[in-house]
């Protein structure tokens, strides 16, 4: 099945400012695909040029087989912006306007539906008077209104309580299941952890990594090693440093076979080794170049 | 029909503004009514060519401004991220910014002949300003994608006077319609200046909303980030 969503080396400048630099990856149906980065990396600039509001300075890229721009692509997109706007009118009005735009008149059952579905209740007052978060349901239930084979979520929980993010967590999973490609812009990493199939990281405007967040994962796997019968010398301490606290040492799993070495020639007996799996939060850190303290990373 | 839909959202966010325009000619009809006078015609006259004038100015400012609005309250992105063409959405702008001189000149109309000027001095005067006013939305839809919005409504209005500054020989239908105005109607040739100018203003407005179309295409929306 081709991509839904297709970047293909997309650049884009403002001025000399470069915002983009040979940008490529994909959003498969069936799958969420987060977008992440420090602020001003080139997430809102990217889903801007798959939307359509900024053209690329150079490459191309597709939604569902045609040219990024192109309006009647659109219609299978649904789009979440960071800060919703809305027109005057109820939820019932704001629905039935995005529907419309995308040629869809939807009944009056199918628009309560979607409501229940994203969780918001309130239905009649001036959406304009939602809270943030009511209006981030509500921007949410224009997305779906029209059953849409691709969704650009840009902080979609963002103004949501713990119980709202939950509810958008398994509501992007049911619409995975579903078949929907995602492209999911978020700067609660834990989230976009929880749910995504693949993460695409950008930097300065570059693509850093792109993959299965498993790999990813995985790529910044460390183990935990713990001796017994051990009392490690300058030597030992000055190339490994201490264990912490239980007796354990943590080091790179590349390194880890010259570690065991290095202890059993010392005369340590091996209780266990323990993969270390990284979390998204770390390696956002690692990819930034900076420590969990906001310094630079030290090298190991 | 989209442009239509998006249109009537605009003009829906503004609905008081547009109010006091419809009510605005009902209420100069009632001042110039109030006791039992009865204004001179040359008065009449006078006060119809400077609201029509008005009416010229709000097109301009209307048209000028609305995309600017739209882009910095963000709303363009509710639209423009679902099956809406560039072309369909400065269509909504060119609409939201005729409609309401539509009702305007239709106010005109049923108050006008209250005031009792020469029914040839209201339709010509009438027909001038409607006509002048489909080219002015599209001058101040193409000025306001780069220009700010009071900026783009006053070089609309300027590249629209523009044809008065044409020598005698070489002045088209557009500077009778801007002299109808300005000076009081057309007192000969009436049926052909009002024909060439329907048929000048199609063309002349389509072509100045053509270009925009193909300008906005080009363009990056400018978006206030969050």
């Amino acid at each position: 099945m081709p991509a839904a969503l297709v970047f293909e080396h997309i650049s884009k400048s403002f001025g000399s400012a470069r915002a983009l630099a040979d940008v490529s990856f994909a959003v498969e149906p069936g799958e969420i695909v987060g977008l992440v980065g420090p602020n001003g990396a080139g997430k809102t600039t990217a889903m801007q040029i798959a939307l359509g509001f900024l053209l690329a300075s150079s490459g191309s890229g597709s939604l569902m087989g045609r040219r990024f721009g192109d309006a009647e692509a659109r219609r299978s997109l649904g789009f979440v912006p960071d800060a919703p706007v809305f027109f005057a009118g109820n939820a019932f009005d704001a629905l039935r306007f995005a529907a419309q735009l995308n040629d869809v008149t939807p009944t009056r059952e199918a628009m309560e539906q979607v409501l229940t579905r994203v969780g918001l209740t309130e239905w009649k007052r001036d959406v304009r008077r939602f809270s943030r978060g009511m209006q981030q349901r509500l921007a949410l239930a224009q997305a779906l209104v029209h059953s849409p084979r691709v969704l650009i979520l840009d902080e979609p929980a963002s103004a949501l309580d713990p119980l709202g993010v939950f509810d958008v967590r398994t509501l992007l999973k049911e619409l995975r299941a579903e078949g929907a490609a995602i492209l999911l812009s978020s700067h609660q990493l834990s989230e976009v952890a929880l749910v995504s199939d693949r993460v695409a990281f950008l930097n300065e405007g570059a693509l850093v990594r792109y993959g299965r967040l498993d790999e990813l994962l995985g790529s910044a796997d460390e183990v935990e090693v713990a001796l017994s019968n051990f009392v490690p010398d300058a030597g030992f301490l000055t190339r490994w440093g201490e264990a912490n606290t239980s007796g354990v040492w943590r080091v790179r799993s590349g390194e880890s076979r010259d570690f065991l070495e290095d202890a059993w020639a010392r005369g340590a007996e091996l209780i266990s080794v323990t993969p270390v799996r990284g979390d998204l939060t770390a390696l956002f850190l690692e990819w930034t170049g900076k420590s969990a303290k906001g310094d630079e990373a030290a090298p190991r | 029909m989209k442009s239509l839909r998006i249109a009537w959202q605009l003009l829906w966010a503004n609905r008081w503004l547009w109010l006091l325009l419809v009510l605005w000619p009902w209420g100069m009809a009632a001042i110039l009514l109030v006791g039992g006078l009865h204004p001179a015609p040359e008065d009449v006259e006078a006060a119809l060519e400077q609201q029509s004038i008005y009416g010229l100015a709000l097109v301009a400012f209307a048209g000028g401004a609305l995309l600017g609005n739209e882009q910095r309250s963000r709303r363009i992105v509710l639209v423009l991220s679902r099956a809406v063409s560039r072309r369909q959405y400065l269509g909504a702008l060119w609409l939201a910014a005729f409609l309401p001189l539509v009702l305007y000149v239709l106010d005109l109309a049923l108050t006008g002949p209250l005031l009792g000027p020469p029914p040839f001095v209201l339709w010509q005067t009438l027909g001038a300003l409607l006509l002048l006013s489909l080219t002015t939305a599209s001058l101040a839809v193409m000025a306001s994608l780069t220009l700010p919005g009071v900026i783009a409504g006053v070089v609309s209005l300027v590249v629209l006077s523009v044809p008065l500054l044409l020598p005698p020989g070489w002045q088209i239908a557009q500077t009778r319609l801007l002299q109808i105005l300005l000076s009081g109607p057309a007192t000969e040739h009436v049926r052909l200046v009002f024909g060439a100018g329907c048929l000048e203003t199609l063309v002349l407005s389509g072509a100045i909303f053509e270009a925009a179309v193909r300008i906005f295409e080009r363009r990056d929306l400018r978006l206030k980030s969050e």
